[in-house]
């Protein structure tokens, strides 16, 4: 059985998931590809915005979610702390 | 009369370029360590982080006993008509005691709180072996061989811990860490028998110099392995 998923695995999913798309994303997108139900997302989308890891823009009268540089660099900073906890086994 | 001199030793300026990298190496796998316990809360990066702390610490106070002033005697001693005038080199003691108490202190602690991360102690246990490490410190001060065989066992247990995790995680990361560990188990050996061979001392610090650039590696490993995979 898989394990639950903790907090950070689900902000991780979702920025991956931005990312992985180019860059920008449909929130409802998001919430399929995250695996989230429309409550979880918009409450993880909002701590994402308000550490400005996430953006909003308008597109074609539509609404779009871009990763910031800042959600890149966290990004990365996590992989790297992923790494570190398999090699010394933490 | 004294006078104040400094200490000459034939190794001594390469000896604290080997303690210099083993510090740096230290710090930077404490400020990782740290870095990452912020972001997930996870009390494991707090302890490792906080033992490599301890024996950077230590390692510090290494250097610092070293550069301890030494005071030269001149000694005048009469034996009827005969007189003879000798010199002796004396330590300055309480600060060659005290740095060289928290060198064994810190390095000892630390060993154990990196070891605690993969074995849990109880509190009681904690205490307990904080208690014997206090003590066996103090009381061994004058046989320092005995602190060299007790990191020994230390480092003995830190390497099987890692040597598991490689088992489990096949990373040749964890595999090179294993290795620093032992490398650095090993320099102890020759350190316990330094009081007897002079060269021991030498062996030692440059074994311990190679398992501390294999510890270095291992991050660099980590970083850019973290970096590619994401």
């Amino acid at each position: 059985m898989a394990r639950k998923r903790s907090r950070m695995d689900i902000i991780v999913d979702m920025l991956l998931s931005i990312r992985d798309k180019g860059g920008e994303i449909k929130p409802t997108h998001l919430m399929y590809k995250a695996n989230l139900s429309h409550t979880q997302m918009n409450s993880y989308l909002e701590d994402l915005i308000n550490k400005e890891l996430v953006g909003k823009i308008n597109k074609k009268d539509h609404e779009y979610l871009i990763i910031t540089n800042k959600g890149r660099t966290f990004i990365a900073k996590i992989s790297e702390m992923r790494e570190f906890e398999k090699t010394f086994g933490l | 009369m004294i006078e104040l001199v400094f200490d000459p030793k034939w190794f001594y300026g390469k000896e604290i370029i080997v303690d210099v990298f083993s510090v740096i190496t230290l710090f930077l796998l404490t400020y990782f360590s740290l870095n990452y316990y912020r972001l997930n809360k996870n009390r494991n990066y707090f302890y490792l982080g906080s033992a490599f702390l301890m024996i950077g610490l230590s390692f510090l106070f290494k250097i610092l006993t070293n550069f301890t002033i030494q005071y030269q005697v001149i000694t005048e001693t009469r034996f009827g008509f005969l007189e003879l005038i000798y010199y002796t080199t004396q330590p300055t003691n309480v600060l060659f005691f005290i740095g060289f108490l928290l060198y064994r202190l810190l390095t000892l602690i630390g060993f154990y709180t990196l070891y605690g991360i993969y074995e849990k102690q109880s509190k009681q246990n904690t205490f307990l072996m904080l208690y014997f490490i206090l003590i066996s410190t103090y009381f061994t001060r004058f046989t320092y061989f005995i602190f060299h065989a007790t990191s020994f066992v230390f480092l003995g247990f830190i390497t099987m811990q890692y040597y598991s995790t490689y088992l489990k995680n096949k990373f040749y990361r964890t595999k090179v860490l294993a290795y620093s560990f032992v490398i650095i188990a090993v320099s102890q050996i020759f350190f316990t028998f330094a009081t007897l061979y002079e060269l021991s001392y030498l062996i030692g610090e440059i074994i311990q110099l190679i398992g501390y650039v294999l510890l270095l590696a291992t991050l660099i490993m980590v970083l850019k392995y973290g970096k590619k995979k994401k």
